[in-house]
């Protein structure tokens, strides 16, 4: 292991959620993260996208090495987003994580067809909502191996 | 008569002696003696001759006499049989009278004629070539027909059209093809094109030798039947309408108020996490209630999701098994098993149609009840499948703290409680569940307890396993 690069770069996440409350919830609980992360923000869709093809405003956005993605958007829905984004060369290897509080076993086995990469239930139960955005924080930010740091 | 004779002889013969020559006379006279004595002889032999035939007439007459009598005798008898005779001529007479007799067989025909036609249903009698024979008034009724004349000699299917003629399903078609009797339904239609539903029923008609004649018709109008069950399905139709609108709301009501409930929530917990001994301690109790209800109302609703869901998320029935369904349970359940040290036995369970997640959920809530009102014991839950007729009948039976009669009704409302929430913590929807879960399969719940003495809960599930 190479201790010497002493501040890594830090994790790129997008966050693609329409409920500000959410927004704000998952941004307090990244900010007590141990590993340094920028979490960027869209609300619909439609933004999303553009994020991540950095179109108009957002020219020039980083790639991200996660997305938190809800189901449920406005405008282009969640399930939309996804199926462009695993039927894109450039942005089809981003791990995908939808957040949803849908609990639908269509929503879930749909969303595995459309190559999610994990599906998280929404707890409603805040103290189990900071144990999800943890464990996502533990696993996908530890212990995964993303490819963008290949 | 023959003695006067041989008088009359005698005085001849002396005045004879009186006068002529005496010789010649003697011998003239010994001629004549012996002429009349030959002549007396031959009377004599005459006489015994008769004597002879009177014998035998005698006998003869005698014999008759017999003869006659053995007659009489006879005809005696044969005068009493001819009297018996009389009298059977008489009594035969008096049923076999033709008079009588026509007057008897119109009075049974004036009989069976008011029953035909005071008949609620209508009757017809057809040949075998579809001509009316006979048909009653109720049916000239039901035709919108006002005399037999318009009906007799004419085709069944002229005169009482209907949605079988010139089918096979016809009656008359299938009494004619061997059945012996037929009953179906039927759309007949009135002289003024009324449809009438019917129910048609026919017989074969036979002859004095069991040969077939036709058929009797008999219609059953079911017009009110049938509005009726329009009625009832159109009111069964609204109410399940009704009923999905209100599942439907319950949903959305509790799924949409989820939402800025759980930001609530989750704010203020946020606030009690960042902040909690870093205001004042009054500031601190404010977040702590502030917290206690938004997690309480957040438990409500969740249960009042959970009993929605058991109408508009539940499954189709398949085949469960029910030893499957238990032994999920107790999984389910291990922690509160093992802390409570509870012991659950089960005797051989059926495999019937059901959704099985509810039926996981039924149990669970009722083995978990059964551990929760548990007694100073050690909780013991039985549970048991008896098979009675058309249903199995499941019961949970515990040992725990059992629930006084008067409640057992209420138990089953959605969010009634026996307990404060101090002893008891809960919302009171468990057993509303149940009832939803066992109604939903068309069964129904029941309990048995006695305060100190256990509960035995109880519910059904019908074996056909239609939702």
């Amino acid at each position: 292991m190479d201790f010497s690069l002493a501040s890594p770069k830090p994790i790129e996440i997008l966050l693609v959620e329409d409920n500000p409350g959410d927004v704000r919830l998952t941004m307090e609980i990244f900010k007590e993260a141990k590993i340094q992360n920028n979490l960027h923000i869209t609300m619909d869709g439609v933004e999303a996208l553009a994020f991540l093809r950095r179109e108009g405003k957002y020219s020039r956005a980083p790639r991200p090495d996660l997305i938190l993605l809800d189901l449920n958007l406005p405008k282009k829905d969640g399930r939309e987003v996804l199926a462009e984004i695993k039927n894109d060369e450039f942005l089809k290897r981003i791990p995908v994580v939808a957040l949803t509080t849908s609990r639908s076993e269509e929503d879930i086995l749909k969303t595995y067809d459309l190559h999610v990469n994990c599906y998280i239930i929404k707890p409603v139960d805040f103290e189990q909502f900071i144990g999800v955005i943890k464990g996502i924080e533990d696993f996908w930010l530890t212990v995964v191996k993303l490819p963008g740091e290949v | 008569m023959k003695a006067e004779k041989i008088s009359k002889e005698k005085t001849a013969l002396l005045s004879t002696f009186s006068s002529g020559s005496e010789a010649s006379q003697i011998v003239q006279l010994r001629q004549e003696l012996e002429a009349v004595t030959k002549r007396l002889q031959s009377i004599i032999s005459e006489r015994e001759n008769i004597g002879k035939d009177l014998n035998a007439a005698r006998e003869k007459i005698r014999q008759k006499s017999e003869e006659l009598q053995s007659i009489t005798e006879e005809l005696a008898r044969t005068k009493e049989e001819l009297a018996r005779t009389k009298e059977d001529l008489q009594a035969q007479a008096a049923v076999g009278n033709p008079s009588a007799a026509h007057e008897e067989v119109q009075k049974r025909n004036s009989e069976l004629n008011q029953i035909f036609n005071t008949a609620a249903d209508g009757m017809r009698v057809i040949d075998k070539k579809y001509t009316v024979l006979r048909t009653n008034k109720t049916l000239l009724n039901m035709e919108g027909l006002s005399s037999e004349d318009e009906v007799i000699g004419r085709k069944c299917y002229e005169v009482f059209p209907g949605s079988l003629c010139h089918t096979e399903e016809c009656p008359l078609n299938r009494i004619l093809h061997g059945e012996e009797r037929v009953e179906c339904d039927a759309e007949k239609r009135g002289k003024d094109g009324t449809r009438i539903p019917c129910i048609v029923t026919a017989t074969s008609f036979l002859g004095p030798d069991d040969e077939l004649l036709g058929i009797v018709e008999d219609f059953k109008d079911i017009s009110e039947w049938k509005k009726a069950e329009k009625e009832l399905a159109q009111r069964a139709e609204e109410l399940a309408r009704s009923n999905r609108d209100l599942q439907q709301f319950a949903y959305v009501a509790s799924h949409d108020l989820q939402e800025p409930l759980r930001m609530v929530a989750s704010y203020v917990q946020l606030l009690s996490r960042r902040y909690k001994g870093r205001l004042d301690s009054d500031a601190d109790d404010f977040i702590a209630y502030a917290v206690d209800g938004a997690l309480r109302m957040q438990n409500l609703i969740n249960d009042l999701l959970s009993y929605s869901r058991v109408g508009t998320h539940g499954r189709e029935f398949e085949p469960t098994d029910f030893t499957e369904v238990l032994n999920r349970v107790k999984g389910n359940l291990q922690t509160a098993i093992t802390e409570s040290n509870a012991v659950i036995i089960h005797e051989s369970m059926p495999t019937l149609m059901a959704d099985g997640s509810q039926m996981v959920q039924l149990f669970q809530n009722l083995i978990s009840n059964a551990i929760k009102f548990r007694s100073q014991e050690q909780p013991l839950i039985q549970v048991s499948a008896e098979s009675q007729e058309g249903a199995w009948v499941f019961s949970v039976h515990d040992n725990g703290i059992g629930i006084d009669p008067e409640y057992f009704g209420r138990i089953f409302t959605i969010f009634q409680r026996l307990h404060n929430k101090a002893e008891y913590p809960g919302t009171g929807i468990g057993l509303a569940i149940c009832k939803r879960i066992v109604e939903r399969h068309g069964g129904r719940i029941w309990v048995n307890s006695e305060p100190g003495k256990g509960s035995t809960f109880y519910f059904t599930i019908p074996k056909d396993g239609k939702m």
